[in-house]
């Protein structure tokens, strides 16, 4: 849990995005293991960002075109690329909230269907078991979950947008 | 009780001390407004999660959890589930988007998200009213546990806490509040968890019975009546009786308590023999016999108002502006989505405890039921259980949890409502920060009163409802919704959150009533939830031309991963 703890604790790691064309853009001037100082430096950036302004380079070509520009700049691209992902990621939280939902109807309807029938178990009446103990475990595999699914589905889409 | 009382008065001030010098020493030598109200960044999820249980654990789950689970039984445990279960839709719904819109307070994102000064000031608007009805159990349960320990007047635990919690507010704000919450919260486990291990020994060695059928007196029972109450009692019982009863005054007689309603007058001593009966307080609902069965509580209503209160807990819990505040102190939408996926952890291993005093305090401590301090359960019973010095060490330690509850939440929905209100209504700076902190605990401690002798979780429950209805619509279509629309939003905020303000308003104020306008005044969360909802959503198809146009950007900066930058 610490280990978890700390590598979400820290800064997130920036991924430098950039398209095939703009790694060649980039490394015509200069070699590829110095760092660019060329014309195009401001362009793709070095956190993936890159404006409207800064777009309009020397060349006024598409040379740095890229999804993070997209999505940055509000295209239509850009914007169909965040409704998959926010679809995605809604339809993740609608499973969870309908297993929350589901169940927390489900327990008034339970008790009433049980009728006065009770068992024991360790001496303890089972529906005050199942409900100091039985629910709650419920609770954190349902929570653990959402958290991993919403978790791969952004993995996914940056590994997407900053495919090669 | 006297070395009960001396134990608790010992172990609150050392609560007291010790939270006071943490906040001291978190504290910078020049106050600003950005330090009382930036959290301090870099705080791991385990710790922030702990700080976030700390803060939702307040008196009405430290004491008011058990006090209902003696009074009414196993069903409302289903309160508790229903908490942790609204966590589980928070990590789902809110906490990671809410994050990465990097607004600190609500009202900062709704202001963000729909660029409208008037929909911000609505949202300030409910944080203040979700703050004050949250703020009510809080006393509530500190005047209760301090006259329950020293016989001190309700309102002595009242200011108690609001001395506590403005020398905290004020001296440190959210950076050492953090650190405050976090460690608050293994103080209270602690709490209920030792003196918890010792009873369940006890109760061991005592034949381990469980409660079953109406509760009986297990042992003869001195019982002092503080206020004028009226009891019911089931069967004809006998008692001997010193001071007021129904029309006369006793002096040591042997009076028949006929089955029915009985007024007993204050400074009554009732002393009933062992195995009888015991007289329900008449405020408290009828407790069946099949109490360890859940729905056995006989209200008007009641699928309607359990649903209803189910719900309320649910969605409410998304919404509590305070636990919000603290997701800022995560460094990314990640984190804060890892952070509240603990939560459900922690508060589990809570639930466990209050569950368990409830059961034995019906078979230790049956008479709260007739004084109805169904609330002092968790104080009464290590003193019942293991009487003399043992026991008096056992309630000190209680006491001091019960304590850092009602400490810890207050000042986390006073730090809310006062970064709200100085932002919204008094444009900033240390000093409106503090005004914002005197206004909001001065509210409720003159609404205090009028809770009168309700218990901590039903006063809870008014916030809840409030939340459900106004900021937890809001948060999901805010972040979820492109189309919401600024008018959409002010229209479901007043709607919903007026209405669930004028049922908490009229619960508190109007009094007891009966049939299906009491069910609706008392939980109408079922109808106006939803209703809100649809209300938001109705306005904003109506008005679609004002949908804000930074409404695509928003989204995407809500949704995509911090590594995808955009502005």
């Amino acid at each position: 849990m610490p280990e978890a703890a700390r590598a979400a604790g820290a800064e997130p790691r920036r991924v430098v995005v950039a398209s095939p064309r703009t790694r060649a853009a980039r490394s015509l001037p200069v070699r590829a293991d110095e760092p660019y100082t060329g014309p195009y430096s401001g362009a793709a950036g070095v956190s993936g960002r890159s404006g409207p302004s800064e777009r309009s380079g020397p060349s006024g070509l598409d040379h740095d075109w890229n999804i993070a520009a997209d999505l940055d700049e509000q295209t239509e691209l850009g914007a169909v690329y965040v409704r998959t992902l926010v679809r995605a990621q809604l339809r993740t939280a609608f499973g969870t909230g309908g297993i929350v939902l589901a169940v927390v109807a489900a327990l008034p309807l339970l008790e009433l269907a049980s009728g006065p029938a009770r068992g024991r178990m360790l001496g303890l009446p089972l529906p005050w078991l199942l409900l100091a103990a039985g629910i709650q475990p419920l609770w954190i595999l349902a929570a653990r979950r959402q958290a991993r699914l919403a978790e791969s589905a952004e993995h996914d889409f940056v590994r997407l947008v900053s495919r090669p | 009780m006297s070395g009960a009382a001396l134990a608790a008065a010992l172990s609150v001030l050392t609560v007291v001390a010790a939270t006071l010098r943490q906040g001291a020493a978190g504290r910078r030598t020049r106050l600003t407004a950005t330090d009382l109200l930036v959290a301090s960044r870099g705080v791991t999820p385990l710790w922030n999660a702990s700080a976030i249980s700390s803060e939702y654990i307040s008196a009405a789950a430290f004491l008011g959890t058990a006090g209902l689970v003696l009074a009414y039984g196993t069903d409302t445990l289903w309160l508790p589930v229903a908490a942790t279960g609204g966590f589980v839709l928070l990590v789902a719904f809110v906490t990671a988007p809410l994050r990465r819109s990097g607004a600190y307070t609500i009202s900062d994102f709704a202001e963000w998200r729909l660029g409208s000064v008037a929909v911000r000031r609505t949202v300030s608007a409910c944080v203040c009213f979700i703050g004050w009805f949250y703020l009510l159990p809080q006393f509530q349960g500190a005047g209760v546990t301090l006259r329950v320990l020293t016989g001190a007047p309700v309102w002595a635990g009242w200011i108690v806490v609001v001395g506590v919690a403005l020398a905290i507010t004020l001296s440190g704000g959210m950076r050492s509040i953090t650190a405050v919450q976090a460690v608050q919260f293994w103080v209270k486990l602690l709490a209920v968890a030792v003196p918890a291990a010792a009873l369940l020994v006890l109760w061991r060695l005592d034949g381990a019975s469980t409660p079953a059928g109406p509760p009986v007196f297990a042992r003869a029972t001195t019982i002092r009546v503080q206020t004028d109450s009226a009891v019911r009692v089931s069967v004809d019982t006998v008692a001997t009786v010193s001071g007021p009863v129904d029309d006369g005054r006793h002096d040591g007689d042997e009076v028949v308590l006929t089955a029915g309603l009985h007024r007993v007058g204050a400074g009554a001593e009732l002393l009933f023999p062992r195995g009888a009966a015991v007289p329900h307080a008449a405020r408290l609902a009828r407790t069946g016999g099949a109490w360890s069965m859940p729905s056995g509580r006989g209200r008007d209503h009641s699928l309607y108002t359990t649903y209803s209160a189910l719900l309320a807990v649910l969605l409410g819990t998304m919404g509590l502006p305070h636990i919000l505040m603290r997701f800022y102190t995560n460094t990314c939408g990640r984190a804060a989505r890892r952070t509240a996926a603990m939560v459900p952890v922690l508060l589990s291993l809570f639930y466990l405890f209050p569950a368990l005093y409830g059961t034995l305090g019906r078979l230790y401590t049956p008479e709260l039921l007739m004084t109805g301090d169904t609330d002092a359960t968790i104080l009464t019973l290590p003193g019942r259980l293991a009487p003399g010095l043992p026991g008096s060490l056992l309630v000190g330690l209680v006491a001091a949890g019960a304590f850092a509850a009602f400490v810890s939440t207050t000042c986390g929905v006073v730090v809310a409502i006062a970064g709200t209100v100085s932002q919204c209504f008094l444009r900033g700076g240390t000093g409106s920060f503090r005004i914002g902190a005197l206004f909001a605990l001065a509210v409720p401690l003159c609404a205090a009163g009028a809770a009168g002798t309700r218990g901590a979780a039903g006063l809870v429950t008014l916030a809840l409802t409030v939340s459900a209805c106004s900021l937890c619509p809001l948060l999901l279509l805010g972040l979820w919704w492109r189309r919401l629309t600024p008018l959409g939003a002010g229209a479901g905020l007043a709607f919903g959150g007026g209405l669930a303000v004028v049922a908490g308003g009229a619960g508190l104020f109007l009094g007891p009533r009966h049939g299906w306008t009491a069910a609706l005044l008392a939980q109408p969360a079922l109808i106006l939830a939803p209703a809100s909802l649809a209300v938001m959503v109705g306005v904003s198809l109506a008005s679609r031309r004002s949908v804000p146009q930074r409404a695509d950007r928003a989204l995407a900066r809500m949704h995509l991963p911090e590594e995808i930058v955009v502005r």
